[in-house]
C-alpha cells in the first residue's frame, strides 16, 4: 500500500455536547440552566441515574481525552 | 451491520483528518425493481459504468485513503456479473464489505457465494406490510423475496439488517413489521425518511409531512425500546432526528450524539460511471465532483469544491429555522440530501423533531407542497414549498 494522501483541507470536529442531567437532552458543555427543562443541567435527576448515563458519559470523556492525546 | 459497527464509527481523529471512513458505491444503476420512491430512478444501467479492472483500482485507491467499510448498492448490485469479484477485492484490501439490496431474485446460492467471497452483512429493504411493500417496490412478490433472503442469511450465519423507508402510509404498520423481521432473523433495523428526489417527487403522496414527526418519533422510540428487549437494534438513518427527547436513546450517549452531516468529510458516494460525490444520494448536478476515470480519487477528495462543504463546519449556509436553532453549530441543518433535495438548497431542514416540537409550542406546524417536478434523470430534484400554518387544535402534540 502506498502512502496515504492527506486532504488539503483539514476538517473540523463537531462541538461536543453533554446531557442535561435532569431531562437527558443534549446541551453544550458548561451549561448551567438547561434550555430545555429549565433545571440545573449539572444535577443528576432520576432519569439520568436510572439510565446509567453517568458511567456512560464518563467513558465517553475518557475516550475523548485519549483521542486528543493520540493526535 | 449498521452505524454502530465499530470500524465504521467515525472518531474525532477521522473528522479532523477527513478520512473517508465509509463509502457507499452504486456499482450499477441496473435494477430489477421499480420503486416508487427511488431517488436514482434506477432501472437501466448507466451508459459507461466502470469495468472490472477500474472497480478494482477504485478499491485500491480507497484503501490508500483509509476507507474502512464499503457498502455496495445499485440499482441492484448483484445484477452485475462481476459483483463477487468486487466484493473479493474489497475484502482483500482489508476493507469491510456490506451490501444493500431489495433481495428480489437474490438466490440462496448467490448469498452463499457472497459470504464465501467475504461479504459481511446484507441490508434488505422491507417497507411495510406485503401489500404496501409490493406496491412501493413495483413488483408483486418482492416482499416475500426479501423475507426469504433474511431467513437464508440467518441459516448461514450472515448478519442481516433491514432498511425501511418511512413513507406517509407506513406508520401504523411498523409494529407488525418489527415482529416480522425479528422472526425472520434481522438483528438491525435502520429506518430512513423517504426523500423528495427522483421517483419520490413524481409520487409525492408517499412523502411524510414534516409535522408527522410529532407522531413518528415517539412511535420509533417505543419500537427501539421494545426491539432492544428482543435482540433487535433500531438504528436511526442520517435523516432521522435531530436531538429532542429521543436522541440520547438511539444515538447516545454511549454512541455519541448526532454530529452533523458527514458527507464529504467522512463519507464518499460513488456512482457506477465513476462520478464521485460526498454522499451517494446527493443530486449529481450540484454535488458531482468529477470522475474517478479522469482524476485520482485522492486528488478529487483533496481539492474538488463539491466535496468540501462540510469540512469547516461553518453555519453561514444555514437559513430559515435552522439558522437560529440552539443546535445549529452541531447539527448544521441535518441531512444535506434531505434538505437540499426538498428546497433546492441545504441548510434548512423541516424534517427535524426538535424543530417540530419548538414550532408546536407556538401553535405552528410545517407542511410541504410540490411546486416543480423533477427531470427524468438519476438523482434529479424537483422543488417544494414550505408552508407554515397553525396546528389544528385537536391534533397538536403533547
Amino acid at each position: 500500500m502506498s502512502e496515504r494522501s492527506t486532504p488539503s483541507v483539514k476538517g473540523e470536529a463537531a462541538p461536543m455536547l453533554v446531557l442535561c442531567r435532569h431531562c437527558v437532552e443534549y446541551v453544550f458543555a458548561g451549561t448551567v440552566t438547561c434550555p430545555h427543562c429549565g433545571e440545573d443541567a449539572r444535577v443528576a435527576g432520576p432519569r439520568y441515574r436510572d439510565g446509567a448515563y453517568e458511567a456512560i458519559e464518563a467513558m465517553r470523556r475518557i475516550e475523548d481525552v485519549l483521542g486528543r492525546r493520540r493526535r | 451491520m449498521g452505524e454502530d459497527a465499530p470500524r465504521r464509527r467515525v472518531s474525532l481523529q477521522d473528522q479532523l483528518d477527513c478520512i473517508p471512513v465509509y463509502v457507499v458505491w452504486e456499482v450499477t444503476l441496473a435494477c430489477n425493481l421499480k420503486c416508487r420512491h427511488c431517488g436514482s430512478r434506477a432501472g437501466h444501467r448507466r451508459a459507461r459504468e466502470l469495468d472490472t479492472a477500474e472497480c478494482i483500482d477504485v478499491v485500491r485507491q480507497l484503501a490508500e485513503l483509509g476507507t474502512r467499510e464499503i457498502s455496495i448498492i445499485g440499482g441492484e448490485a448483484f445484477v452485475r456479473k462481476d459483483w463477487l469479484t468486487i466484493v473479493r477485492a474489497i475484502r482483500d484490501h482489508g476493507i469491510d464489505c456490506t451490501m444493500q439490496t431489495g433481495g428480489y431474485k437474490l438466490s440462496a446460492a448467490m448469498i452463499d457465494a457472497a459470504a464465501e467471497a467475504g461479504l459481511q452483512g446484507i441490508g434488505v429493504s422491507i417497507d411495510g406490510s406485503e401489500a404496501l411493500h409490493d406496491r412501493l417496490r413495483g413488483v408483486p412478490g418482492s416482499y416475500r423475496e426479501a423475507l426469504r433472503v433474511l431467513e437464508h442469511c440467518r441459516r448461514i450465519g450472515l448478519v442481516a439488517s433491514v432498511n425501511t423507508q418511512i413513507t406517509a402510509g407506513v406508520m401504523p404498520e411498523l409494529p407488525a413489521l418489527m415482529d416480522t423481521i425479528i422472526a425472520a432473523g434481522a438483528r438491525y433495523w435502520q429506518v430512513q425518511l423517504t426523500v423528495a428526489m427522483g421517483n419520490a417527487v413524481d409520487n409525492d403522496d408517499i412523502l411524510l409531512q414534516p409535522y408527522s414527526l410529532a407522531t413518528l418519533m415517539p412511535l420509533l422510540a417505543g419500537l427501539h425500546r421494545a426491539g432492544r428487549e428482543r435482540g433487535l437494534t433500531l438504528l436511526p438513518g442520517n435523516n432521522i432526528g435531530y436531538f429532542g427527547p429521543f436522541d440520547a436513546l438511539w444515538r447516545g450517549p454511549d454512541r455519541g450524539h448526532y454530529p452533523g452531516c458527514p458527507a464529504g468529510q467522512n463519507v464518499i458516494g460513488l456512482e457506477a460511471d465513476g462520478t464521485l460525490k460526498g454522499c451517494p444520494s446527493l443530486a449529481t448536478d450540484r454535488y458531482g465532483a468529477g470522475s474517478v476515470r479522469e482524476t485520482p480519487i485522492a486528488d478529487l477528495w483533496a481539492e474538488h469544491p463539491a466535496l468540501q462543504f462540510n469540512r469547516t463546519r461553518g453555519i453561514e449556509h444555514l437559513w430559515g429555522f435552522c439558522r437560529s436553532c440552539y443546535y445549529a453549530e452541531v447539527c448544521r441543518g441535518g441531512c444535506t440530501w434531505t434538505a437540499d433535495s426538498l428546497l433546492g438548497r441545504r441548510g434548512n431542514n423541516p424534517y427535524c423533531h426538535y424543530r417540530v416540537l419548538k414550532l408546536a409550542e407556538r401553535g405552528l406546524r410545517e407542511r410541504i407542497v410540490k411546486v416543480d417536478d423533477a427531470p427524468m434523470l438519476p438523482f434529479a430534484t424537483g422543488r417544494f414549498a414550505l408552508v407554515e400554518e397553525p396546528w389544528p387544535a385537536d391534533g397538536q402534540p403533547a
